[in-house]
């Protein structure tokens, strides 16, 4: 976050820049987590939605897992928005 | 020597800073373009970590109580960090730096898990290493999948990720 706002020019900009930034950064942690904790305990903020003995995924608990599916819902992301190639700086 | 060997094996393998503790996210997906800007990137970790290493061995001669600890990480990363930016006369920006969460996050594993002394210097350089072997082997991938037919919007990033997912995937086994 903070490499991509040394950039911002005035006081008024980097503020909105901030915002956005941050409202952005929780939406998509927000979905992340959510897809996360239904894979690895079937629940939807802690609500059982899914009763089974055993979990989807496990691993979406475990760092590798949550990577995994960063890397598709970012490929879903680009799909979707037309975006995507390799990165730009 | 078990116990130094257990240590290393951690920094190395079970506790991998990239792979399995989700830390330096921004060195993995921009780092790893080419095979020498990772080297490049690894080895200054490399000595940044074992400084801070240094660091934490003389913190601990220092007796500094707990609750003050983050922030003498703190300190000792961000000098471990600025001084090898000044010696690799890197620029002085975050994106270009070496002051990134895998050497703030190598430091607060080892004050969560009380590795202190000498030891310490062992955990850094392993943790170093783990970190430089990562590096190698993504931007490897990378080049290597540079000519693979890879739909478009998985080209990049995403890819990036999925495969450090399953390498870290495969070393989770290393933990039970």
């Amino acid at each position: 976050m903070l490499h991509s706002l040394e950039r911002s020019a005035t006081v008024s900009e980097a503020a909105a820049d901030a915002v956005g930034k941050g409202v952005g950064f929780a939406i998509a942690l927000v979905v992340l987590g959510v897809i996360r904790e239904f894979l690895a305990a079937g629940t939807f903020f802690g609500a059982v939605v899914l009763e089974s003995q055993l979990p989807l995924f496990a691993l979406a608990a475990s760092v590798p897992g949550g990577m995994v599916i960063l890397g598709l819902l970012l490929a879903l992301y680009n799909a979707v928005t037309g975006q995507g190639g390799e990165l730009s700086d | 020597m078990t116990e130094f060997l257990e240590l290393v094996g951690r920094g190395l393998i079970t506790q991998n800073l990239i792979l399995l503790q989700g830390l330096g996210m921004y060195a993995l997906t921009r780092h790893t373009k080419t095979i020498s800007g990772a080297l490049k990137a690894g080895v200054s970790m490399l000595a940044a970590m074992l400084t801070a290493g240094l660091g934490v061995w003389f913190l601990s001669a220092l007796a500094i109580p707990e609750s003050l600890s983050f922030f003498a990480y703190l300190v000792v990363a961000s000098l471990a960090a600025f001084l090898w930016q000044r010696l690799l006369e890197m620029p002085d920006s975050f994106s270009g730096g070496l002051m990134d969460s895998a050497l703030l996050g190598m430091l607060l594993l080892m004050g969560r898990s009380y590795i202190t002394g000498f030891a310490a210097i062992g955990y850094a350089v392993s943790a170093g290493l783990g970190y430089l072997i990562v590096l190698l082997v993504i931007a490897f991938l990378r080049y290597q999948l540079q000519l693979a037919p890879i739909p478009k919007p998985f080209k990049g990033v995403p890819l990036v990720l999925i495969t450090a997912g399953l390498l870290g995937m495969a070393l989770l086994g290393f933990k039970l």
